[in-house]
C-alpha cells in the first residue's frame, strides 16, 4: 500500500493544473529561499517557469 | 501551551489527529513511551469499500515536534483529500500544542512531494545523500542531453549551496525533461525537472531524506496551509 505522499502527489499536481498559467502554489516561498541564497529575479523567473509566453498570459477570470 | 487538561487528554489527541476521517471502523491506540519520553499514537480504520488506512505520528515534547510517521492510504482512496485532511489535522494538533514543527522522513516520491509542501531537509541529509543522489540524476539526465545550460548553472548552483532550503528550489525547477516512466506509447514521458532529480534519483527510487516543515517560518507557511486547503 502506498504512503500518503502518493496521495499528496495527486493533490499536488491538481493545485498545479488549478493554478493560474506558469504560477504554482510555493512559488513565493521558493523566491524567497533563491533571493536569500542570491539568485537573480531572472535566475527565480526561469526556476518557476515565469519566463514563458504562457506565464505572461492574463490570469484567467473566475 | 495550553491549559485545558481535557483537551489535552491523550484520547482527544488521537481523535483530532484523525478528525472528519470516513471511516467505518476506526480504532486508536495511544502509548506513553517512557524511554522516549513521547507520546505515540497509531490509528487504523476501514473505509466503505471495507479497504483499511493506517496512520502513525509521535508527539516528542522534548523536541517540539510532531513526527510523521508511517501513514496509508488505500491506492483507490487517493484524490480524494484525505491525507490533505491527515496533514491539516496534524498541524492543528501541533499548533494546539504549541508543539514548532511537523517532522519526517522522506522517501520515493514523497522526497520530491514533502519539498513541495514546504518540508525543509536538515543538514545531514542535504549535505549528504541528497546533494550526491541528485548529482548524480543530474548527470544523467545531461548524458541524455534532456536539460538545457542555463537550468544545468542554476542546479549546480543550488548544489553548491549550504543553505538546505535550496532543495525546495530544486524541486521548483520547471523545464520538462524525459522521465524514466513510458507512456502508453512507449515514449518517456515528460515530467518537471525537479521532479526528475529528486523522485528518480537513485534508478527510480527516489531520494531518501529526513526534514522538518518550521511552523514559525510565515513563508514556509504560507505553502503548506494553500496546499492543505487551510490558506487565506
Amino acid at each position: 500500500m502506498p504512503d500518503i505522499a502518493h496521495d499528496l502527489m495527486v493533490d499536488l499536481e491538481k493545485a498545479d493544473r488549478a493554478a493560474r498559467p506558469g504560477a504554482r502554489p510555493g512559488d513565493s516561498y521558493v523566491a524567497v529561499v533563491m533571493r536569500r541564497n542570491g539568485f537573480s529575479d531572472e535566475d527565480i523567473a526561469a526556476t518557476l517557469g515565469l519566463d514563458t509566453p504562457e506565464a505572461r498570459q492574463p490570469a484567467p477570470m473566475v | 501551551m495550553p491549559d485545558d487538561g481535557v483537551q489535552l487528554a491523550p484520547e482527544f489527541l488521537a481523535r483530532a489527529l484523525i478528525d472528519g476521517f470516513p471511516s467505518v471502523t476506526e480504532h486508536c491506540r495511544v502509548a506513553v513511551r517512557r524511554e522516549t519520553e513521547d507520546l505515540a499514537f497509531e490509528s487504523s480504520g476501514t473505509l466503505e469499500d471495507g479497504a483499511s488506512w493506517l496512520s502513525a505520528q509521535v508527539l516528542d515534547f522534548a523536541d517540539g515536534a510532531l513526527w510523521k510517521g508511517l501513514t496509508d492510504i488505500p491506492p483507490q482512496w487517493q484524490g480524494y483529500g484525505l491525507s490533505r485532511s491527515l496533514m491539516r489535522n496534524a498541524y492543528r494538533v501541533a499548533r494546539l500544542l504549541g508543539l514548532t514543527s511537523i517532522k519526517l522522513r522522506a522517501i520515493e516520491i514523497g522526497s520530491y512531494a514533502w519539498l513541495r509542501y514546504g518540508f525543509r531537509p536538515d543538514d545531514e541529509s542535504w549535505e549528504g545523500p541528497l546533494k550526491a543522489d541528485i548529482a548524480t540524476r543530474l548527470a544523467e539526465l545531461l548524458a541524455a542531453r534532456a536539460v538545457g545550460e542555463a537550468a544545468r548553472a542554476r542546479v549546480l548552483r543550488f548544489l553548491g549551496g549550504d543553505d538546505p532550503a535550496l532543495a525546495n528550489a530544486i524541486a521548483a525547477e520547471r523545464q520538462l525533461v524525459p522521465s524514466l516512466r513510458r507512456g502508453p506509447d512507449g515514449r518517456p514521458v515528460l515530467v518537471p525537472l525537479g521532479r526528475a532529480l529528486i523522485a528518480e534519483a537513485n534508478g527510480g527510487r527516489g531520494c531518501s531524506w529526513q526534514g522538518t516543515l518550521t511552523l514559525n517560518d510565515p513563508a514556509v507557511m504560507r505553502v503548506f496551509l494553500d496546499y492543505v486547503g487551510l490558506g487565506t
